[in-house]
């Protein structure tokens, strides 16, 4: 236990750990939209490769 | 009156078209190549001018940020920028486009302009993401110009450059109307003061700049000369097979050659958030594998989550030589994209980094590490185009660079306090008195 404590005091808070604005939640929404995309960009180009369309 | 997020916002619209005008010559490259009869290493050095100047535009725009503010350094680049794409639209000769385009490129450093701006406006409990956000939407410019141009203009590359450079005046417009460069006029002025000779030699003498440089050069450097460099090596790489999923005419193969580099450039680019919060949990759960790396900074899983990124970049390269190789087209495309996450986690990893271990000079080390890092871009295309067999390049590029490049991350990365005091010089040398301030 003792080692968990100096572990904590050695490792700074977590951003998640923080209130943060309002607009955050939306800026993390954005972020899993923009990997989604990047997603289906790849299930496009694969596609592509099987089909040639 | 504003809002940070419409900075933000602002910051990522101007960033991404720059890298919009800065790919977009690679993305007509076929047809540049066509229109001017170039060779492989015509087209070779085509791409690797694309990065000329970025490594000194970028310490220069960074400075400039501090001292006169990112939106006044935005404005200039992009009219600049805008107005020499309009040019290149007219151009009447080959050597003529060529100088256009290089000039167009230097649209590139705006992305520490952007870094700085949006520092200025977050706070640090925020800033990861909003930098995230930024860089991530940002860098998306190219992969959309690889993916979308072609589609849209086919082989009328001059028609592109001419549009390209109107919206980015337009954008210079916008910036000039609602741009803010700092939260308050106390932040601009404390990045005006520390902006000096000084502390930018002390930060480019640190063993921890240097590596972070070079894992930067590993992953964005490579991302920006891959951005280059895929859509001719697979038209030249995969022609037959190309040729047999039916794209016969250049427009055709432009379009397809595009399309599958593109892959590269959006993971690159979109997964680079997701490397921030990989880096979280690295330190959040205290993930620490590597034994052989500092375990005791407030940060080491920070760096254990960089050095996993640099292996997984190391041997997707390798992979990359092996399935090209053997003519797997599908298999390059899958190995690709897998390559593009790994170089998200290399670019989101360092930056994830670099502010906390270089606290009091975040906008040097960043000129720094974010500009000569990108001076790699320019090499690695000629490596790629140097040998006969065109899949090459990238298992020797992993082998004789990557590979020196992570034993010395190892090196520099395994002091237990201030890895920031280890260097060339020791810090009292280069500061002076400024050294205990």
């Amino acid at each position: 236990m003792s080692e968990d404590k100096s572990q904590d005091k050695l490792y700074p808070k977590n951003s998640e750990e923080v209130k943060h604005d309002g607009w955050y939640k939306y800026g993390v929404m954005f972020l899993y939209l923009e990997m989604a995309i990047a997603i289906g960009v790849n299930i496009f180009a694969l596609v592509s490769t099987l089909t040639g369309n | 009156m504003t809002h940070k997020v419409e900075q933000l916002v602002l910051a990522a619209l101007a960033f991404f078209w720059s890298f919009l005008m800065w790919f977009a010559t690679a993305a007509f490259a076929p047809a540049i190549a066509k229109t001017y009869d170039l060779s492989k290493g015509d087209l070779a050095l085509l791409a690797s001018s694309a990065i000329w100047l970025a490594p000194v535009g970028r310490i220069i725009a960074g400075w400039a940020s501090d001292k006169i503010g990112a939106k006044n350094v935005f404005i200039i680049i992009l009219t600049y920028s805008g107005i020499f794409s309009i040019l290149s639209s007219f151009a009447s000769s080959y050597q003529e486009l060529f100088i256009y385009r290089v000039i167009v490129a230097t649209a590139g450093v705006s992305f520490v302009v952007g870094i700085q701006h949006v520092a200025q406006w977050f706070e640090e409990d925020e800033i990861g993401t909003a930098e995230g956000l930024y860089a991530g939407t940002g860098n998306a410019g190219a992969g959309v110009g690889a993916l979308l141009l072609p589609r849209i203009y086919h082989l009328n590359y001059q028609a592109a450059f001419l549009h390209l450079g109107i919206i980015s005046l337009a954008i210079a417009v916008l910036y000039l109307v609602r741009g803010v460069s700092a939260k308050n006029k106390e932040r601009e002025e404390m990045v005006k003061r520390t902006a000096n000779f000084k502390n930018t030699i002390y930060v480019w003498t640190r063993w921890a700049a240097i590596t972070l440089m070079l894992a930067y050069a590993m992953s964005f450097a490579l991302e920006i000369a891959m951005n280059a460099w895929l859509s001719t090596y697979y038209k030249v790489g995969f022609e037959t097979q190309i040729a047999d999923l039916g794209y016969s005419t250049l427009d055709e193969i432009q379009i397809a050659a595009g399309t599958f580099g593109s892959v590269q450039s959006f993971n690159a680019s979109l997964f680079r958030p997701f490397s921030g919060y990989m880096s979280d949990v690295f330190q959040r759960r205290k993930w620490m594998p590597y034994p052989i790396i500092t375990k005791n900074l407030p940060y080491s899983p920070r760096i254990h989550w960089l050095m996993t990124a640099l292996l997984a970049i190391t041997v997707s390269m390798i992979a990359l030589t092996i399935v090209g190789m053997m003519g797997l087209l599908t298999w390059s495309v899958v190995v690709l994209s897998i390559f593009g996450i790994t170089v998200s986690f290399g670019t989101g990893g360092t930056f994830a980094i670099v502010p906390l271990i270089f606290k009091e000079r975040v906008g040097t080390a960043t000129g720094f590490i974010g500009g000569i890092s990108t001076a790699f871009g320019i090499v690695y295309p000629l490596i790629f185009g140097a040998f006969d067999n065109i899949h090459l390049g990238y298992a020797v590029t992993a082998v004789f660079m990557f590979i020196p490049f992570i034993l010395f991350f190892i090196f520099a990365m395994r002091y237990d306090e201030h890895p920031e005091n280890f260097g060339i010089g020791s810090k009292e040398f280069w500061l002076g008195e400024d050294a205990y301030e």
